[in-house]
């Protein structure tokens, strides 16, 4: 089967410091010259470029190990410090050992039996099972409890204070240690007074912290560039290592012929620096190395940290092969399972197919028929590869295709193009919860464009403004299996986020839904053979005959689509949730009633049918299941569009028209407004104005104008409705819930209303006042942003430039709102990537270790509950209703 | 400054100590092994209040914890004490 990878069990990974002897041992090659190439553009021995080190030109073989550029993964070299350097990476560890050991004799400062004593709890802390964590907690808590002793109890020596210089210089009572003093500090701390500050001293002895040779990494780590030009281009880490090299040269150097003191010591303190950022040039308290250009140099540390680092990038997220990107487009005669694939890309994607005895004849055929083949015109899948046993890959061309084809046999695996019904996966960022990628079907289509299904928008969160979806082609029967079970468009209507249906209709859906049921109209035959001719079906539902023409009634066409045995009673969207409700006499048609699969009484629309609000999807999918509830979607949506289609629906700005008398009383409640935050202001300028409990006057006075204003644009509003009703497109909308809202009619037709930033009215700006066209100390309603205009005769310069300050808080909101929750989201997801609930409902993380003895303390799977409820009250008394009726289930 | 007894603090849920006879019970009812459960620090200021009442508890021993939930009223949960 598969030879390439030789599988073993890892049995432990012990992290340790690199010893000086480990690292000569691993070495290929010593590195001495900070020269790379030489003229002849062939690596120099023992630079940096070291054919010891690994190939990275084709054609060379390494010296280590002979291999070519793909055989060989490369070697590490060494460099030799002249003089040693502390390695930033261990400062905090040197720090804590040299505070918490004796500067004389290497002593941990605590007297024999003490220390006895912490090792002991040591042995007992790691009985009890505890991890890492808690043995650096401990160990860390020893360490603080040797610092106390300013006098060491084995030799007596007071004890001073070592203080760290950032990033590596280290001081004591001022006088600074160089890396030779450090080292030999840590060298005399004995292997037996380690244990207790968490050091196993069989592993790891701290004086390796302090670096005397320096790891090289192969070429194949940094390799270099050739560009077009003929220059080369050297790797960052190449860079700092010839820095390294060069500085250490000269120190080699004048140490040797014994310069004075200061110039090795600058020498010295260069090197340092030149280690530190070739480790991590991002460390605070030094300036970050520099490339020639001005660009900062990506050390080390740079290469694995953060988003773009190893980890994130290359590690947890890989690019992947048998996917595709591209825009979407609406669709709505596919299915809410199936996704529309351009052809172009179903040529390009491939699923395996392996050869067997009953499908060779097929297969053969397939492939004789090349790579892309179509059918009078129309796409038919080709075969793009056949593979053999041996794993040998041969493409299928135009050309080849019919003497490929002969070849095959059992065995062969042939990876041929898609084909309606094949299962993928299809996603949209970002993937925010588990809806986000769900599988579908493929349905091949023309264009260039992925096509969905309206009512899948919600849960990927798209729409059509130049949203880019990806898709991925399974590429096994078992993949192919669990995603149709448990990732399926339809397995997903059901949302674990809020126990509702995420899928369900959207916008003109729920319009064209509205229409078809409200005040139940009539159809005549030609209306009702148009909406059904877009659907499969067997039969119709029954007519009435009115002056001698067959005709049917809207909820009649809509009830044909609702199951048998449904039975339901809620409120619609548009209910004006009136004092006492008269249910199904309601004068609104407002309350829905659905007896045995019939709707009795109620309009169709958001609240019954809508994404995340819908009823009646809702008990469909949980009563009848997913298959049932996909279809009664899919086809309740295709009707819809069908009756807004024949209606037709517009909004204009004459939706928004209201009569003279009701602009003048909109114009005088205003201004009464406007009028009573002015008495207000003067009451309060008098000191007059009653405190309210717990607010200044200053307070008061605020909230009694936002709330004066508000009630303006709420009674502006009642008007504004009162004489706009559901003949007018607009209130349909926001009353059905389609889309918009009443207050979105507000603002058009009546006045915006009190503009606020930070929840308050405007307050800064000029001294005293928001604008210059105010006096100082104006506290009016006009001052303050009460906008009086509404968008459709259009704002006053002074309002319009509130609106912008309101309209610009909203902005700066959104955006500092979503990168923060995005990194909240990612440390929650962090934190609970290990956590399962059992089989017992219990949630144990990988360690076993209980976190929840029951989830979510009830153990009631959020998916399966009605809005977080276990039980649904109301729709069992809707059931024994029914039963009582001697009808449903 | 008094000491706070932090059991009459709302948000601070009942406390118990169980006794040692039921703790095998419970342990197998929960299926989960003894130093699997949750922890509790035995110097928990809670802890040292409830000292006064069962004397002292000592490290090993079970607590269970009665919260009010919004999803079922009451959740029960346990803790082994421990010390450090």
């Amino acid at each position: 089967m598969n030879q390439r990878g030789i599988t073993k069990r890892i049995g432990a990974i012990r992290f340790a410091y690199m010893s000086p002897k480990e690292i000569r041992k691993l070495s290929a090659t010593k590195i001495i010259t900070p020269d790379t190439y030489d003229d002849d553009g062939f690596p120099i021995e023992m630079g940096l470029m070291d054919t010891h080190l690994g190939v990275i030109e084709p054609g060379l073989r390494c010296k280590t190990c002979g291999g070519r550029v793909d055989q060989c993964s490369g070697h590490f070299g060494h460099i030799e410090l002249a003089m040693p350097v502390i390695h930033v990476g261990y400062v905090k560890e040197i720090k804590k050992l040299l505070r918490s050991t004796c500067s004389d004799c290497g002593h941990v400062l605590m007297e024999d039996e003490d220390r006895d004593h912490f090792v002991e709890e040591m042995k007992h802390l790691d009985r009890l099972g505890g991890d890492s964590l808690d043995m650096r907690k401990l160990a860390k808590e020893i360490s603080k409890s040797a610092r106390k002793n300013k006098v060491c109890p084995h030799c007596k020596t007071e004890q001073r204070k070592i203080m760290l210089d950032k990033p590596t210089t280290f001081r004591e009572d001022n006088t600074k240690l160089t890396p030779k003093e450090v080292r030999a500090r840590l060298e005399r701390i004995p292997d037996r007074d380690l244990v207790p500050l968490g050091i196993n001293p069989h592993v790891v002895r701290p004086e390796w912290m302090v670096l005397s040779v320096l790891l090289v990494p192969p070429v194949t780590v940094r390799p270099s560039i050739t560009l077009e030009s003929g220059d080369r281009s050297e790797d960052d880490l190449t860079h700092k290592l010839v820095d390294i090299l060069r500085i250490n040269q000269r120190l080699r150097e004048n140490r040797d012929v014994g310069s004075p003191q200061l110039i090795v010591e600058d020498l010295w303190d260069l090197l340092q620096y030149h280690v530190n950022t070739y480790f991590d040039n991002q460390t605070s308290g030094i300036p970050p190395a520099r490339h020639r250009s001005g660009r900062t140099l990506k050390t080390l540390i740079q290469r694995l940290k953060g988003k773009e680092g190893r980890f994130r990038q290359n590690l947890s997220g890989k690019r992947v092969n048998f996917s595709s990107r591209t825009v979407i487009s609406p669709d709505p005669w596919l299915s809410i399972n199936q996704v529309g694939v351009p052809d172009k890309a179903a040529r390009e994607l491939t699923v395996p197919l392996k050869v067997t005895p009953e499908n060779i004849d097929y297969v053969k055929e397939m492939v004789s028929k090349g790579p892309e083949p179509t059918e009078r015109g129309k796409y038919i899948a080709g075969a793009n590869y056949i593979i053999r046993p041996d794993g040998r890959r041969i493409r299928v061309t135009e050309m080849n295709a019919e003497t490929v084809a002969e070849k095959i046999e059992v065995g062969f695996t042939v990876e041929r193009g898609l084909q309606d019904g094949d299962i993928v996966l299809f996603n949209r960022q970002p993937s925010l919860h588990r809806m986000s990628m769900m599988a579908h079907e493929v349905k091949i289509v023309p264009g260039k464009t992925f096509r969905l299904n309206l009512a899948v928008c919600p849960p990927y969160n798209a729409d059509f403004d130049g949203d880019e979806m990806n898709l991925h082609v399974l590429q096994s029967e078992e993949a192919r299996a669990e995603a149709k079970v448990i990732m399926r468009v339809q397995e997903n209507i059901l949302s674990p986020r809020f126990g509702g249906p995420i899928i369900g209709a959207t916008q003109d859906h729920i319009s064209g839904l509205f229409f078809l049921t409200y005040q139940n109209p009539l159809f005549s035959r030609r209306e009702v053979v148009s909406l059904f001719s877009n659907i499969k079906t067997e039969n119709f539902p029954p007519a009435v005959e009115i002056d001698g023409e067959k005709m049917w009634y809207g909820k009649e066409i809509f009830s044909h689509f609702l199951p048998d045995g449904l039975n339901q009673e809620f409120r619609a969207s548009i209910c004006e949730t009136c004092e006492k409700c008269l249910k199904q006499e309601c004068e609104h048609d407002a309350y829905v009633s659905i007896e045995d699969g019939y709707l009795k009484t109620g309009t169709i629309d958001e609240n019954a049918v809508g994404a995340f609000k819908g009823e009646v999807v809702d008990k469909i999918a949980r009563d009848m299941g997913t298959r049932e509830a996909r279809m009664f979607i899919d086809r309740i949506t295709t009707i819809a569009l069908g009756t807004i289609t024949l209606r037709g629906f517009t909004t204009a700005i004459s939706d928004e028209d209201l009569p003279n008398q009701a602009v003048q009383q909109m114009r005088e409640i205003l201004k009464k407004a406007a009028d009573k935050v002015k008495g207000y202001a003067e009451a309060y300028r008098d000191g007059e104005l009653e405190q309210m409990p717990g607010r200044d006057l200053k307070e008061t006075l605020e909230v009694m104008a936002m709330k004066e204003t508000g009630k303006a644009r709420d009674t502006v509003g009642t008007i504004a409705s009162k004489h706009l009703g559901l003949g007018n497109n607009f209130v349909v909308m926001a009353k059905t819930g389609a889309r918009a809202s009443m207050l979105n009619l507000t603002q058009m037709a009546g006045a915006l209303g009190q503009q606020a930033i930070r929840g308050e009215r405007p307050s800064r700006g000029y001294e005293e006042r928001t604008l210059s066209h105010f006096e100082r100390g104006s506290l009016g309603a006009e001052a303050k942003g009460f906008v009086q205009s509404c968008y459709k005769e259009g704002l006053k310069p002074v309002e319009y430039f509130f609106h912008s300050m309101a309209g610009r808080e909203g902005l700066v909101d959104t955006a500092v709102r979503t990168s923060r929750s995005g990194y909240m989201q990612r440390r929650l997801i962090h934190a609970m990537e290990d956590l399962m609930v059992y089989n017992d409902g219990s949630v144990r993380n990988t360690g076993d270790t209980m976190i929840q003895f029951k989830f979510g303390e009830d153990g009631i799977d959020p998916m399966r509950s009605k809005k977080g409820d276990a039980v649904d009250i109301n729709d069992i008394l809707t059931e024994l209703k029914a039963v009582k009726r001697g009808g449903g289930a | 400054m008094g000491k706070i007894n932090v059991m009459k603090h709302a948000f601070v849920p009942e406390h118990r100590l169980v006794p040692k006879e039921k703790e095998e019970k419970i342990v197998k009812d929960l299926d989960v092994p003894k130093d699997k459960l949750p922890k509790i620090l035995k110097s928990d200021p809670v802890l040292k209040q409830i000292e006064g009442v069962y004397g002292e508890i000592q490290e090993g021993r079970m607590i269970e914890i009665v919260r009010n939930s919004d999803t079922t009223g009451e959740a029960y949960a346990y803790r082994l004490v421990v010390d450090r």
